[in-house]
């Protein structure tokens, strides 16, 4: 076997297939993965004869160096073996391709307004009740970015959507038993701490009723969803009734009134018709005596 | 009969309690009278309604009088608490039948103690 002993040019082949190694793996790691396959046994090869070659030539430049021969070797072989791994691992593609994650990415820009959100993050204003403060406890939660957005981007396939029968029917099913309600008022019970302070306290009395809500709504509690037409055009409802006659002149009259009653709502305005049209019909045979 | 009769005192002595309340079931009014009083107070609300119609048709010029007259009768057959005249303002407090203030509902008494002890919001001894 011929073996050049001149070092010069040993350290310059080492070099020359260093950089074609390095240029190897970043065509790998650029190029696709379909032309890297077959790539990949040809470099099996190489890397097996360049081994042999490699081995004797560690040796050549060990001899001709005057350091230590044997530590010389040796730390040579080591970083060749590191090359073949690191090769090997991006064959298989085990190692992380920063380009492919860089290449999606663009770089941020932080207008002045999150600027000042991210730094009055970091100074809490927040006390406990002991009086100490409250540290910001994770910066990075609380950065809202308005131009990312939740859609953007690959499917993870992490979840799996569920259909809305499956919603519905769990929801149909479990109708609030008596036993769910008294739970749920239990635990009420027990974690309703007293007013702290009289907002609170005021808070709470508007949950039950006894405070009204501010500003003050005139029609808070009126669910009067009817229009005002149907509050005073009252005829429609007299078609039951005699065209002519006292009891037709009674009616209107007391429809009339009933236009001008802002109290009543138009529910309880068509029972008292209806009431006296059952009332009239029962004297029917009484009234046709007269 | 007896048996009946202690019974309907009972039920009637317990106070209507909404169901998610917790006090005690069985409550007393101050005495017989402001019970009945309150009897009188909710049937003279449920009747309130039909009492407004049939006196519509009985005070009325225009509908015949034999009309009227038969509405009478059906406003007489109504019991005799439904009718809102019956009800007295009694004192809140003992049930005292004179002499109470209707914006406080209490007897003057009772309202002239707890303006004294200064319970009375709002409510001063008069000098002028």
């Amino acid at each position: 076997m011929k073996v050049e002993v001149s070092s010069m040019k040993k350290f310059q082949q080492l070099r020359k297939r260093e950089t074609n190694r390095q240029t190897e793996t970043q065509r790998e790691g650029l190029g696709s993965r379909a032309s890297a396959l077959p790539r990949a046994a040809e470099d099996a090869q190489r890397s097996k004869s360049l081994k042999r070659e490699l081995i004797e030539a560690v040796s050549a430049v060990a001899s001709s160096l005057p350091l230590n021969k044997k530590q010389t070797e040796s730390d040579l072989l080591a970083q060749l073996r590191r090359h073949e791994e690191t090769t090997d691992k991006q064959k298989k593609g085990g190692t992380v391709n920063i380009r492919n994650v860089i290449s999606d990415m663009t770089i941020k820009k932080e207008s002045p307004a999150q600027r000042g959100v991210r730094v009055s993050n970091l100074i809490s204003l927040e006390f406990e009740e002991d009086g100490k403060r409250i540290k910001p406890e994770q910066l990075g939660t609380q950065s809202s970015d308005p131009r990312r957005s939740l859609k953007v981007g690959k499917r993870l396939n992490i979840f799996t959507k569920t259909s809305p029968d499956t919603e519905k029917a769990v929801t149909a099913a479990s109708s609030p038993t008596i036993w769910d309600l008294e739970f749920a008022k239990e635990i009420a019970a027990v974690t309703e701490q007293p007013p702290r302070n009289g907002f609170e306290e005021m808070i709470q009395w508007t949950k039950e009723g006894i405070l009204w809500e501010f500003p003050i709504d005139n029609e808070a509690g009126m669910e009067d969803d009817a229009e005002f037409h149907e509050h005073i055009f009252l005829e429609k409802h007299l078609e039951d009734f005699p065209k002519q006659g006292p009891i037709r002149h009674f009616m209107e009259l007391v429809i009339c009134g009933l236009s001008k009653n802002p109290y009543l709502t138009v529910k309880q305005k068509i029972e008292h018709i209806e009431w006296f049209r059952k009332y009239f019909e029962e004297k029917q045979e009484f009234l046709q005596g007269i | 009969m007896a048996a009946a009769a202690l019974g309907w005192a009972l039920r009637a002595a317990r106070q209507v309690l909404p169901a998610s309340c917790t006090r005690q079931v069985r409550g007393y009014y101050v005495d017989w009278r402001m019970l009945r009083d309150v009897k009188r107070r909710k049937l003279a609300y449920e009747y309130a309604d039909e009492r407004l119609r049939i006196n519509a048709i009985r005070k009325n010029t225009i509908l015949p009088k034999e009309l009227q007259e038969v509405a009478d009768k059906e406003i007489a057959a109504l019991p005799r608490d439904s009718c809102p005249v019956r009800i007295r303002n009694r004192c809140v407090l003992t049930s005292r039948p004179r002499g109470v203030k209707r914006r406080w509902r209490l007897s003057r008494i009772v309202f002239r103690h707890f303006a004294d002890h200064a319970q009375m919001s709002g409510v001063q001894r008069a000098m002028w």
